[in-house]
């Protein structure tokens, strides 16, 4: 990984690319790398749909070699849904093909000079850009089904739907998985847009002729990997519980807490939690079978597989095994208790390029709007739909969740800096509260996720005993997912590694024997603070200041059923975060 | 404070707490006691000690002890609260106890009992309730939830053990689940199920048996 791709969407004569040495930006990888871009190369006041912002996209430094679960993409520019730094990870196979093929990065920059739309491919021999006008506003299912007779299904395409064409603020980009479906998305912050705005509808890439990666020493890489494999083999949630259930296994505790946000979080519990549950889940997709069905892993080398696909009941595939945080956000928090439509929201999405968390909040505002009910599946259907079209209505709706609430004079639009809060009720679970309201990302739940804080020994090992501030907590947690973003590691990793101290150990030792370093804990957390800073400086630059690390007032003022709880972590508290 | 008698989801109507008298019984065969996790899932009920500890409740009320408790069983809810000291949390008549194996995520980790990140969800952790039972010992009923790998695991101990649940819950369930239970009697006489009537009461006791025959209750 050595190179970078530039392609100058606004140079004379059309765009062009530039492939360049990685130069000062050798050693970064994932949101390292894309963060590290933005803050150094994008103007922070810029328009995010303007041409002085760039969009940069880099698998994770383990990307391309034979390290388990490492095929993590990180897509980041400037958001345009909440106007700070962003970045946005996705599975798919892209990562460890564009690793494969030596590039660290691609960048792109520049303004567009026509309405064309361009396709770019890479190989192994070169990187070329044509303009093919025939793909505009297809969706991203129909245009892998365009590109498969041309490329073949063995290429990974990293591409936006409707919506990004259509720059709205709600659009992802997409990521093929080994079945070549466009089923992984770069979802928050509305990276698809801005991939829109500069004319770009899809990047192939094609790995034929490349290998894997050598590691730099290869006898500690092999036996650290296989240990690091072993130790995620032997962990319950990791070895067990995530290939069984997928990450809807949360649905039932999350309600049991009183956490789980229902009816655009009015409540904290939903009495028809039992139907979409992960449990609920898995039997249906066991019942119906099929391949792939209740285990898959969204990138070949994923030992974990908490993914699956979902088959309808006449046994046709419908989408990916839609996640927690989708199943939430269609499910409970719209009151909708049908497996079956919730998957079809999920196509709906994935197909259109909408973030699942981001579209599902939307609805939920708009139902408590009375545009529809809630409950209503067919409306919910319709309104994406809509979105996926662009009619007027649908242009609100792919505006996203605070837009959204804007236009129809409500004060419970759930979001931090313009990103809608996902699955988890801060007000029953405050210490994630706080990472909404202060990560540099907008309110985002994978932004302080990484538990692996005893073991990094960030600010002192934690002792359960021991009451910990819960912005310390907060910072700690948000320093080391940083840091694991930029491996190109898959977050889940996180529990095993918390856990199993020696699992950890044999994690950062991949990453020695792969690049021949000695990097210890203290360096791990060394790089999460870099990443950190340089995102809180653009930010700092962007016009944000502490004002901006709140929730909405009517959290701390609106007490959710059951436990009767508001979010009463003082600002004081709040501004401590980011002290470090 | 935790809301004791905080029993929703068709359960309403039921005196919180107090066991049914006489109910009808149903009682039948299976191999595979596992068809019944997605009702453990969603709620069941048993009879328990009132006032015992959640250790206590596990290990000598319904013979869930040592290793497996301690190795599987990473998250307790008393009553929607997640409980960090099973030895000191006490059960009154009436409450939820829901277990769960381990999780994953911040959330999961946050979640589990005596958790390094208890801290984040100290708003809604257990506190020590107040123990105002009216009359410690007596038997009383409680509400369970079985999450995940425990609703498999232990199937076959509670149906095994028997339990008490709404009569159009548990309808609900054998039309939606269709579980395949042999030797079926309803109060001694044979039957076969779905039922075209069900019992009128409210609420039925359900039990595994190895043969077709009453047990005691
Ligand atoms: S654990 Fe899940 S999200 Fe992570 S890499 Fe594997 S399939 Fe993808």
């Amino acid at each position: 990984m050595d190179k970078i791709i530039r392609i100058d969407v606004g140079a004379e004569g059309g765009p062009k690319i530039t492939t360049t040495p990685v130069g000062e930006y050798a050693g970064l990888g994932g949101r390292a790398m894309t963060s590290c871009v933005v803050s150094k190369e994008v103007p922070a006041d810029c328009h995010p749909l303007g041409p002085e912002n760039k969009l940069v996209i880099a698998p994770g430094l383990m990307s391309g070699s034979a390290a388990v679960i490492s095929g993590r993409l990180s897509i980041g520019c400037k958001s345009p849904l909440t106007g700070t730094i962003k970045e946005a990870n996705a599975g798919g196979q892209a990562a460890q093909y564009l690793a494969r093929l030596g590039y660290a990065a691609i960048i792109i920059e520049g303004q567009r000079k026509s309405d064309d739309l361009y396709k770019v491919v890479i190989t192994k021999d070169a990187v070329t850009i044509e303009a093919d006008n025939s793909l505009k506003m297809l969706p991203n299912y129909d245009l892998c089904d365009k590109l498969k007779p041309v490329y073949g299904d063995k290429v990974a395409i990293i591409s936006i739907g409707t919506a990004g064409e259509m720059l709205m603020s709600n659009s992802s980009i997409a990521v093929t998985d080994p079945e070549f479906r466009p089923t992984r998305h770069a979802g928050r912050g509305g990276v698809g847009a801005v991939m829109g705005s500069k004319g770009i509808k899809c990047i192939v890439v094609n790995p034929e002729g490349t290998s894997l990666r050598k590691p730099v020493n290869e006898e500690q890489f092999k036996a650290a990997n296989k240990a690091f494999l072993e130790g995620l083999k032997r962990h319950a949630v990791t070895g067990q519980g995530l290939p069984a259930y997928g990450t809807n296994v949360l649905t039932n505790i999350l309600n049991e807490a009183g956490g789980y946000p229902t009816y655009n979080f009015r409540e904290g519990r939903y009495k028809h939690h039992a139907d979409i549950s992960g449990e609920a889940q898995a039997q249906l997709e066991e019942k119906r079978g099929g391949a792939g069905a209740a285990t898959h892993g969204c990138h070949r080398g994923c030992c974990i597989q908490c993914s699956g696909t979902y088959y309808d009941k006449d046994g046709n595939y419908l989408t990916k095994q839609p996640e927690y945080e989708t199943v939430w956000a269609h499910g409970g928090n719209c009151g909708i208790n049908d497996l079956d439509v919730i998957a079809k929201l999920d196509y709906l999405d994935d197909n259109y390029g909408f973030d699942t968390i981001e579209m599902g909040t939307t609805i939920g505002v708009l139902m408590e709007a009375g545009v529809i009910p809630f409950g209503d599946a067919e409306g919910a259907i319709k309104l994406v739909e809509e979105a996926g079209k662009g009619t007027p209505l649908g242009r609100i709706v792919g505006a996203g969740t605070a837009t959204a609430a804007r236009c129809y004079g409500l004060e419970h639009a759930p979001v931090v800096k313009g990103q809608s809060i996902p699955a988890y009720d801060p007000r029953a679970v405050k210490g994630v509260g706080v990472t909404y309201a202060t990560t540099t990302q907008g309110a985002d739940h994978t932004a302080g996720y990484a538990v692996a804080t005893n073991i990094l020994g960030v600010g002192g090992k934690l002792d359960p005993l021991t009451p910990v501030g819960q912005a310390e907590l907060s910072r700690n947690l948000q320093i080391a997912t940083a840091a694991l973003d930029a491996t190109g590691f898959c977050l889940f990793v996180a529990f095993a590694i918390l856990d199993q101290g020696d699992t950890f150990n044999a994690m950062v030792d991949t990453i020695n024997g792969m690049y021949g370093l000695s990097m210890d804990g203290n360096d791990v957390v060394e790089l999460g603070k870099k990443i950190l800073t340089w995102e809180r400086d653009f930010n700092i630059a962007a016009g944000f200041t502490k004002a901006h690390d709140r929730l909405p007032k009517y959290f701390s003022r609106e007490p959710l059923a059951p436990h009767g709880v508001v979010f009463d972590v003082p600002a004081e508290e709040l501004d401590k975060v980011m002290e470090f | 404070m935790p809301t004791v008698h905080n029993v929703p989801d068709g359960a309403a109507d039921m005196l919180p707490g107090a066991i049914p008298i006489n109910p009808p019984a149903l009682f039948f065969r299976t191999s595979q006691p596992e068809q019944f996790q997605q009702l453990f899932q969603d709620h069941f009920y048993v009879a328990c000690e009132d006032g015992c500890t959640i250790r206590e409740f596990l290990c000598e009320q319904m013979h869930v002890c040592g290793d497996y408790t301690q190795r599987r069983i990473q998250t307790v809810f008393l009553n929607g609260h997640p409980v960090d000291d099973i030895d000191t949390a006490q059960i009154t008549a009436g409450d939820t106890v829901a277990l769960s194996s381990a999780m994953p995520g911040l959330m999961g980790a946050m979640m589990r009992s005596n958790s390094p990140f208890k801290q984040m969800r100290d708003t809604i952790t257990l506190q020590q309730k107040a123990t105002q039972q009216d009359s410690p010992g007596r038997q009383c009923l409680v509400r369970m939830r079985l999450f995940n790998f425990l609703a498999k695991e232990l199937a076959g101990l509670f149906t095994d053990n028997g339990f008490y649940i709404e009569t159009d819950v548990f309808q609900h369930f054998l039309t939606r689940q269709e579980p395949v239970l042999e030797g079926v009697l309803l109060d001694g006489a044979p039957m076969a199920l779905p039922w075209a009537t069900p019992p009128k009461a409210p609420m039925i006791f359900v039990k595994r048996t190895e043969t077709p025959v009453a047990p005691e209750r």
